[in-house]
């Protein structure tokens, strides 16, 4: 399969490389414990799902997961995981009659197990193709996330709160203490601007915060500024970008709740277009800093340009 | 046996290989923001219900909702809609997916088009439709 038609996908902590056409269609649970089943068009492929295990062996851990799984132990396992993905004694079956293929690991970095169910469509093994690029990424690291094409690290204290998978917006909510931080990737960017303008989207706040923060006010900007200076799309993209691509608000707390200092006193919001993908990149939080960074990796629709301090890089192909 | 027989329900795969047909054919007269009107006659009611001659509808489609209408044709199938209006508009498989069945079902749901299942001839009446 060539590697065009593959795409990474990063889920509370795990990261794999699965064929473009599979997407999550459906996920549950969070870093503890969760499952995420991928879909193309036609079926469901593949499932995978992952639960901390305590303490104990891992090897009998493993062994308990894969008991009451039918079929023949392949074994080449141990060559599946990479040296540095993180995972512990790899167990694979696979049922001759069905095709289908159950694997197990431990997550060393996690201390988590992690289970995959693939149901080949055409007769191709997960171990060849899918099983390689699993990875675990360690939990005091930053983390990356990696869905429907939006693409993020964000720092180890971030927490996933809650995300929204529509059609044309994908949008992932984090908690990082007091704070919090929105990432959205909206598209096609002409369709969404022509339903309201770039400064409009900067200072659109969703409805849980809309309670708790004032209206917004444009401001102009170093931030947008500096996002420009970084941002470097592909030399054969379209050149350099304007301020009019990106819009940055300040959105002050409510003043009835000067109180409440467990809310942010202040927001930040940062709309931009990103030309290349035809998308919009939409954030908002109360780190400038951190948000600055989460649009231009966001912004950035080749994985492989997302620079960070992490050994995941290793795994994102070439 | 009394009542009507129940029509088997579609496999995902069945539902994808169907061929979307139109049951209307009215001029699109496009708009400013890339849509674009459709102005479907309305059928004569008898009296006391019954129209003005000429009567029509109007439905407003958006400009993905032009694209998915133009592509209607009558041989492209359910997933090659899917897939055209995800080299289209640059989208993931499953966010081309999920807009595109809701928007036959809205087609289907007001009587602009039908889906005949293959396993009939592909000239049935409109009243073979699913």
């Amino acid at each position: 399969m060539p590697i065009c038609d593959l795409q990474i996908l990063a889920w509370q902590g795990w990261s794999l490389q699965v064929p473009a056409a599979w997407n999550p269609v459906r996920v549950e649970g969070d870093a503890d414990s969760g499952s995420m089943l991928l879909a193309d068009l036609a079926a469901a492929r593949l499932g995978i799902r992952w639960r901390s295990a305590g303490r104990g062996d891992p090897k009998k851990l493993v062994d308990r997961v894969i008991a009451g799984e039918a079929g023949d132990e392949v074994p080449a396992a141990d060559s599946i995981a990479s040296s540095n993905s993180g995972l512990i004694e790899p167990r694979l079956r696979r049922d001759s009659e069905s095709q289908r293929e159950f694997f197990a690991a431990y997550s060393a970095r996690r201390k988590r197990v992690i289970e995959i169910v693939h149901t080949p469509a055409e007769g191709g093994s997960m171990a060849d193709r899918i099983l390689p690029s699993l990875t675990e990424q360690p939990a005091e690291e930053d983390q990356f996330w990696s869905v429907f094409g939006l693409h993020v690290h964000t720092p180890a204290e971030f927490k996933l709160q809650s995300y929204a998978f529509n059609a044309g917006d994908v949008a992932l909510h984090f908690r990082h203490g007091n704070g919090r931080t929105i990432v959205r990737r909206i598209g096609p960017a002409k369709l969404a601007l022509s339903r309201q303008p770039l400064e409009k989207w900067a200072t659109t706040l969703d409805r849980s915060q809309r309670k708790l923060y004032r209206s917004a006010s444009l401001v102009g900007s170093a931030l947008a500024d500096r996002l420009l200076e970084s941002y470097n799309p592909s030399k054969d993209g379209p050149p350099g970008r304007t301020l009019q691509d990106v819009a940055t608000a300040k959105i002050p707390r409510r003043r009835r709740l000067f109180w409440a200092w467990l809310v942010p006193k202040q927001l930040t919001a940062i709309a931009a277009v990103d030309p290349v993908a035809d998308r919009l990149i939409v954030g908002s939080s109360n780190d400038p800093e951190v948000l600055r960074r989460l649009i231009q990796q966001a912004m950035k629709n080749d994985v492989t340009d997302i620079s960070a301090p992490t050994e995941q890089q290793e795994l994102i192909p070439a | 046996m009394i009542g009507k027989r129940k029509t088997p329900p579609l496999t995902q795969e069945q539902l994808l290989a169907l061929k979307p047909v139109r049951l209307v054919s009215p001029a699109l007269q496009p708009r400013e923001n890339g849509g674009g009107a459709l102005k479907v006659p309305l059928p004569q009611r008898r009296w006391p219900f019954k129209l003005p001659a000429g009567a029509t509808k109007t439905f407003e489609l958006d400009a993905v909702g032009v694209f998915v209408w133009n592509a209607l044709d009558g041989e492209t199938t359910v997933q090659q809609l899917i897939e055209k209006l995800a080299a289209e508009y640059r989208l993931n498989l499953r966010e081309a997916q999920v807009p595109t069945l809701k928007f036959l079902e809205t087609l289907m749901r007001k009587g602009l088009i039908g889906l005949p299942r293959n396993d009939r001839s592909s000239n049935a009446d409109p009243a073979a439709v699913v």
